[in-house]
């Protein structure tokens, strides 16, 4: 726009030109999903401990009260999304790509009660201090609902000043326009909560960083701008459309120009990444009491008859939200949570979590369309596409021959797992599944090596101790012996003082009897 | 003598001999000071051993262990707990052969984890005199119980109790333990289309 100078762009290495398929749903806006039959809601999070559990089945429980709280400093707490009655707490699928199950607190919502989302706690003051704030974030179980899911409390205290937020409105996988839909209906919560991020983390700047080929929204949020500028200088940066552009590190390296180090996190780099949906949930959070019980999610695919940007209660089954849009499911289906790129097939019952940005219904492709993977031909396309500058055909070979060593050397653990070096290999080798595949066994290789480090630990404490021990006993028979050897000792000389006092007394007694002999 | 000097040849003679007469002292005094403590190879071999302490090797502990493959005086294949990968890594540190797991001490198993049913405990302290790792918790005549995440599963507590109220059940898998496997190699081509021609 006309008032402010374009921000400059860093070139970064690799990505990809994806059809993005986004036209079905981008312009629908958003739509609030009915209230499903059922909420699961998983008590185990992608990060901490399990959570302590606060309710016990048959008990009814408020909109917004605290079902379950975390153990530990990374915990996540769970809120119940409606009025409801604890049905169960058990076992049900997860969104996992293997299925698993896992302990679910099951709502069954009141009969009366609507989806909105009340605002259950007081607002934050106008002026409260950073600690307050970052309680109520914490509190209210604020996390990223762009990527991981990690706690944002945690993530607003940095331990490394931060100059620039970047806010993530990339959207950069084909198909979802849940963030999208998002920045077009309430730019103004976004921009509200950035401003009030920006103002815990101390930032000087702020980003919104939009890829090109959503310039509605791009012009919608400059205009909010023009209209109540915030007091952090904010700009809309409008990126090209390339995949992985939403990558954290690959987005700051393109707003910034600075390379975030292996192995480091942006703030190290002075700038700090955040999801526009998880500013939305901030701003609710604390300026409106409103607890994020909801999120949205883009529903589409090839078999779904109404695809939309569905406003759901976490917890809602997968299932429910794909009848809700008219899915048409076929035994050759297959239910992709988050986007083509890195979302992971998920079973039909699992529920929606706080980081499912969209649910996609794809056909599995026969078996005449599915090609086998070949052999590798080392034509490098997979390295001229990396994000990360790695060399994937390399780590392929390392991870395929279980060189965990070598892969790791070659920075295994950089790569980002975008998917880019799978989409363009003409042999379509799962390249991605193998990085996984090393990276898990390294962690887990690394997670024994620990615990024998400690059972080695113990082993040797209880060695010593052991030693120390018979040493005492050692010490104590040998004092023993002696003082046995000194009374033995002390006896005879008494046996001999005794027999010459006897011999003397006898010797009084007899005066008149001649002396005993002079012994010879 | 003078003139001894200043012959270039006698010159480097004496420069070189004193360099290496320097160095060699500097050499032998730090052979001694530095000296490592213990056998390193030891150390080496201890690290890649599992530290389960079981003793199914034939010896009491890892480390004896350790030692007696560092003086070549067991085999590299007596570790179940270590299994076929433990093996492997330490042939390749030893520069040897990988053999298979000598059945003799038993076959490679999931992991373990011991269980006292606590109601038949006598509390007479054995299992906690056996446990190498301190890995159970208990007083005289109180009961007893396994501090699981510290069991190793030797199973060295099994033997000793005299109520056989011990067992070893398998570890459970939670599911944060699982990971995402290598996918099933590919029909196991791994020629090119043209290469696989030519090798018919």
């Amino acid at each position: 726009m006309g008032t402010q100078r374009a921000h400059a762009l860093s070139p970064v290495p690799g990505g990809v030109r994806l059809p993005m398929h986004k036209e079905r749903t981008r312009d629908l806006g958003i739509i609030t999903a009915p209230l499903p039959k059922r909420l699961l809601l998983p008590l185990k999070a992608p990060f901490g401990a399990e959570l302590a559990v606060r309710v016990q089945a048959g008990e009814q429980v408020v909109q917004g009260q605290l079902l379950a709280a975390p153990t530990d400093a990374v915990g996540i707490p769970i809120h119940a999304p409606v009025a409801a009655t604890v049905l169960e707490i058990a076992p049900h699928p997860l969104p996992h790509p293997a299925a698993l199950h896992g302990s679910c607190i099951v709502l069954v919502p009141l009969p009366n009660v609507t989806t909105q989302i009340e605002a259950t706690l007081p607002p934050c003051p106008p002026v409260s201090s950073k600690q307050v704030l970052l309680e109520r974030i914490r509190s209210a179980g604020v996390s990223g609902m762009g990527g991981a899911g990690f706690p944002s409390a945690l993530k607003l205290s940095p331990r490394h000043p931060i100059q620039t937020l970047i806010l993530n409105g990339i959207e950069c996988e084909p198909y979802i326009t849940a963030d999208e839909a998002l920045m077009r209906e309430r730019p103004t919560e976004i921009i509200a909560g950035a401003e009030l991020v920006a103002h815990l983390l101390g930032a000087n700047e702020i980003l919104i960083a939009i890829e090109g080929n959503k310039p509605e929204a791009a012009d919608i949020l400059r205009t909010v701008l023009d209209t109540s500028p915030p007091k952090v200088p904010t700009q809309v940066v409008v990126t090209p459309t390339r995949y992985p552009a939403g990558g954290e590190k690959q987005l700051v390296q393109e707003l910034t120009g600075r390379e975030v180090p292996s192995g480091g996190l942006p703030s190290e780099v002075g700038v700090a990444c955040q999801n526009v949906a998880t500013m939305a949930a901030i701003y609710r959070a604390v300026c409106l009491g409103q607890l994020p019980l909801s999120r949205i999610v883009t529903v589409t695919g090839v078999a779904v008859a109404q695809p939309a940007n569905y406003e759901v209660l976490i917890g809602t089954p997968i299932s429910t939200l794909l009848a809700v849009a008219g899915a048409q499911l076929k035994d050759d289906c297959r239910i992709v949570a988050g986007g083509p790129m890195m979302g992971v097939s998920v079973p039909i019952e699992a529920p929606v979590i706080k980081t499912t940005n969209g649910v996609l219904l794809s056909m599995e492709p026969s078996a005449e369309q599915a090609m086998e993977p070949m052999a590798c031909i080392r034509c490098g396309y997979c390295a001229e596409v990396c994000p990360a500058t790695l060399l994937p055909q390399q780590l392929y070979w390392f991870a395929r021959s279980q060189e965990h060593e070598k892969a790791e050397q070659h920075h295994l653990f950089d790569c980002i797992e975008c998917g880019a070096c799978a989409y363009v290999c003409p042999s379509r080798i799962p390249l991605v599944q193998y990085y996984r595949a090393a990276k898990a066994e390294i962690r887990r290789q690394q997670r024994e090596k620990s615990l024998s480090d400690r059972a080695r630990d113990r082993f040797e404490v209880r060695q010593q101790r052991e030693q120390q021990r018979l040493a005492e006993q050692e010490e104590r028979r040998r004092q023993r012996r002696e003082k046995t050897r000194t009374t033995a000792a002390n006896s005879e000389r008494d046996a001999i003082v005794k027999a010459a006092v006897e011999r003397v007394r006898q010797g009084e007694d007899s005066t008149d009897k001649p002396p005993p002999p002079p012994s010879t | 003598m003078n003139a001894a000097l200043n012959d270039p040849v006698v010159l480097a003679v004496l420069v070189l001999g004193g360099l290496g007469l320097f160095f060699g002292i500097l050499l032998g005094i730090s052979a001694v000071l530095f000296r490592p403590k213990g056998n390193p190879l030891v150390e080496q071999i201890n690290d890649i051993l599992p530290q389960t302490q079981c003793g199914q090797c034939g010896f009491p502990g890892c480390r004896p262990y350790a030692e007696a493959i560092a003086a070549g005086e067991a085999q590299i294949n007596r570790c179940p707990p270590g299994g076929a990968q433990g093996i492997t890594q330490l042939a390749d540190l030893l520069d040897v052969e990988p053999l298979p797991l000598n059945a003799e001490h038993g076959t490679e198993a999931p992991p373990t984890v011991a269980y006292i049913r606590e109601d038949e405990c006598i509390g007479c302290t054995k299992c906690i005199q056996a446990c190498p790792v301190d890995a159970i918790l208990g007083a005289a005549r109180l009961m007893h119980t396994i501090i699981a995440d510290e069991c190793t599963g030797c199973d060295l507590c099994v033997d000793p109790c005299p109520v056989n109220c011990i067992e070893m059940v398998l570890r459970d898998q939670p599911t944060d333990n699982w990971q995402w496997t290598l996918p099933a190699a590919p029909n196991a081509v791994t020629l090119i289309a043209t290469d696989a021609e030519r090798v018919d």
